[in-house]
């Protein structure tokens, strides 16, 4: 492959698979500015071995595993007390894996239970998740304490939670 | 601690506001127990979703460098001045560079001539050379090439320079496009519909299928083209329809149908009224409009189609899918009324979840969208047959369509059906169908 088709192919691949990793990431490195870094050292990472790429095969697995190997490079750098140990992550790495099927539903799922949510707690999460406000800022903006703020948000996700649970008994019984 | 007090130790920990001792503390029971991993699953994936939730906004732009330069600018504010700044602008620059090679060193050979403005489905683009190109996506340009249905569901709109649209989709389709100063567009087999603008002078769009070749000036219609049929609707302006065959030709006009089979006259008739009813008729044979592995009746059974297996490359995903199409060919168009119902049969082999879904389309063939819903295992007996009736007001908009849910009706009801699909995920379970039928209780 010439080199400029390979560039513009490699582009296209890692845009579009660029919000199914940063979904991967996020699972295990929950730090959005993190899991952003980690994606930008792997984007480096798959373009350096795009001639190894066999483009009969999914961009986007082949692009995971690269994920993962940024991710556990991430974890022995940085070595935080708040963030999770190695182990924990290897075992929700392969945990993950195991559970693609189910997993993959329930943020299918997800979209449906957003619906169902009134417009101030839509309203809240897309401040929190889509503005990236952070609780402190949304606790100044609504006039309320930090911690009435980070307990609507638990609960409205503990709302989310019970709904997905909900429709995936209804699917799977 | 009981799952809600895991619960919300992983919310904390998930919003970055957990101890040490905390997270120290939930480490050790992820490592220990497994149920706490896949709590922590299920409750990471629904941070990681609504987190990357702008990422999901399909791109409206193929300026992959200025989509890259957004993606940096939203790090920049995230950081909000960390000293990590400068390591990521080092890698970043890194990734401009690569992008902005890609784009500058782009083939100029090869004009752009489409942009994709909707799709949904898997559908593959064959280029000059016989690139395939698999992930396409809302935004993309494209130049002069095929695009391809591989899912029974698979739909595309492009649009051309001078703002005319063409949308393709059902069973296998294919469209070949060109524009060297005259549109030509070849399709081998699907559902078309065009809204196109006025063409220079002499220079008609050209739409050839196996059997005709249409000419367009400036007009809205669709066409359903099949291995030995052309349906044509006309809605707006006229189009001049030559058989390929012994180049007869006809003039096609507003509110008129051409079919065109060799052999036969070419027929031309008013586009016939909607119905509201529908049977899928497996027992009359083997038809284009299907998909899926069809078998004769045998003993005291009736006819059926079995799925057959599709894999979607860009998600890494199979279905085992049949697909039915309803208005197409030169049937009366079917129309949905609040009241109509699916009724289903058919057999299992293994119990599983099944999804099953409705295409349908605006009057004059535009995309009005996908729906579908997921019927539970419970619903369904090892190895047993099943009928079921299914409500169409359960069915929710294809969430692959959400980019464009607002352009969208909220509701398939006044529209037309243009297919219907089932199928199951990953498994291949044994599914067949024996009979779908639309009723409308009210006739």
């Amino acid at each position: 492959m010439r080199t400029r088709d390979a560039h513009e192919l490699f582009t296209r691949l890692l845009i579009e698979c660029e919000p199914q990793l940063l979904r991967f990431v996020l699972v295990v490195i929950p730090h959005r500015s993190d899991a952003r870094d980690i994606l930008q050292e792997c984007s480096v990472a798959l373009w350096r071995r795009f001639s190894d790429y066999d483009p009969e095969r999914p961009f986007v697995n082949w692009a995971m595993g690269f994920a993962k190997i940024e991710i556990r490079r991430f974890l022995r750098k940085t070595q935080r007390r708040t963030q999770l140990t190695s182990q924990a992550a290897e075992l929700l790495l392969q945990d993950n894996q195991a559970h693609t099927a189910n997993l993959d539903e329930r943020e299918h799922h997800l979209k449906f239970c957003l619906e169902t949510l009134s417009g101030d707690h839509r309203e809240l999460l897309d401040s929190y998740y889509y503005n990236e406000l952070s609780v402190g800022e949304l606790s100044e903006r609504d006039g309320r304490s930090k911690e009435a703020v980070y307990k609507m948000l638990q609960r409205i996700r503990h709302a989310l939670h019970q709904c997905i649970e909900t429709n995936m008994r209804g699917v799977e019984a | 601690m009981n799952d809600h007090d895991w619960e919300s130790l992983i919310g904390r920990h998930l919003d970055g506001v957990a101890s040490p001792e905390d997270v120290a503390e939930l480490s050790r029971q992820i490592e220990s127990d497994p149920d706490t991993r896949l709590l922590y699953l299920k409750l990471a994936r629904v941070h990681a979703t609504l987190s990357a939730a702008e990422s999901d906004e399909p791109s409206v732009t193929t300026e992959a460098e200025s989509r890259v330069l957004e993606l940096l600018e939203r790090h920049d504010s995230a950081d909000r001045g960390r000293q990590r700044f400068r390591r990521l602008a080092t890698v970043s620059i890194a990734v401009v560079v690569l992008v902005t090679a890609a784009y500058s060193l782009r083939p100029r050979d090869e004009p752009q001539i489409v942009r994709i403005t909707g799709l949904s489905g898997s559908l593959s683009w064959t280029g000059g050379g016989g690139r395939v190109v698999g992930d396409l996506g809302v935004g993309t340009e494209l130049a002069g090439g095929t695009v391809e249905g591989r899912s029974p569901n698979s739909w595309i709109e492009l649009e051309f320079l001078d703002g005319s649209t063409v949308m393709l989709s059902g069973t296998n389709s294919m469209l070949t496009f060109s524009d060297h100063g005259q549109k030509k567009l070849q399709l081998k087999e699907g559902t078309f519909s065009a809204d196109v603008n006025p063409q220079p002078q002499g220079r008609p769009m050209i739409v050839q299928t196996r059997t005709a070749m249409l000419e367009v000036l400036g007009t809205q219609f669709n066409v359903d083209a099949s291995l030995y049929s052309t349906t044509l609707n006309v809605s707006e302006g006229t189009v001049r329809v030559n058989r390929l065959s012994d180049d007869k030709q006809v003039i096609v006009a507003s509110g008129y149908r051409a079919v065109v089979v060799p052999d036969h006259e070419i027929s031309l008739t008013l586009i016939p009224d909607s119905v509201s009813q529908w049977k899928s008729q497996l027992h009359l044979g083997e038809s284009a409009h299907r998909l899926g592995r069809w078998s004769p009746g045998m003993d005291q059974k009736g006819a059926e189609l079995g799925t057959v297996p599709y894999f979607i490359k860009e998600s890494g995903k199979t279905i085992y899918a049949v697909g039915f199409g309803v208005s197409c060919g030169d049937r009366n168009p079917v129309v949905l009324q609040t009241d109509s119902k699916l009724r289903i049969r058919g057999r299992i082999e293994s119990s599983h979840r099944v999804w099953f879904g409705i295409t349908v389309r605006q009057a004059n063939g535009d995309f009005a969208g996908k729906f579908e819903t997921i019927r539970p295992a419970r619903e369904f007996q090892d190895g047993q047959d099943f009928e079921f009736v299914l409500e169409l007001g359960d069915l929710r908009l294809d969430p692959s369509l959400r980019h464009m849910q607002s352009k969208l009706p909220g509701d398939p009801f006044g529209l037309t059906l243009e297919s219907t699909w089932c199928h199951s995920l990953y498994d291949s379970v044994g599914l067949a169908i024996f009979e779908i039928e639309l009723i409308s209780p009210r006739e």
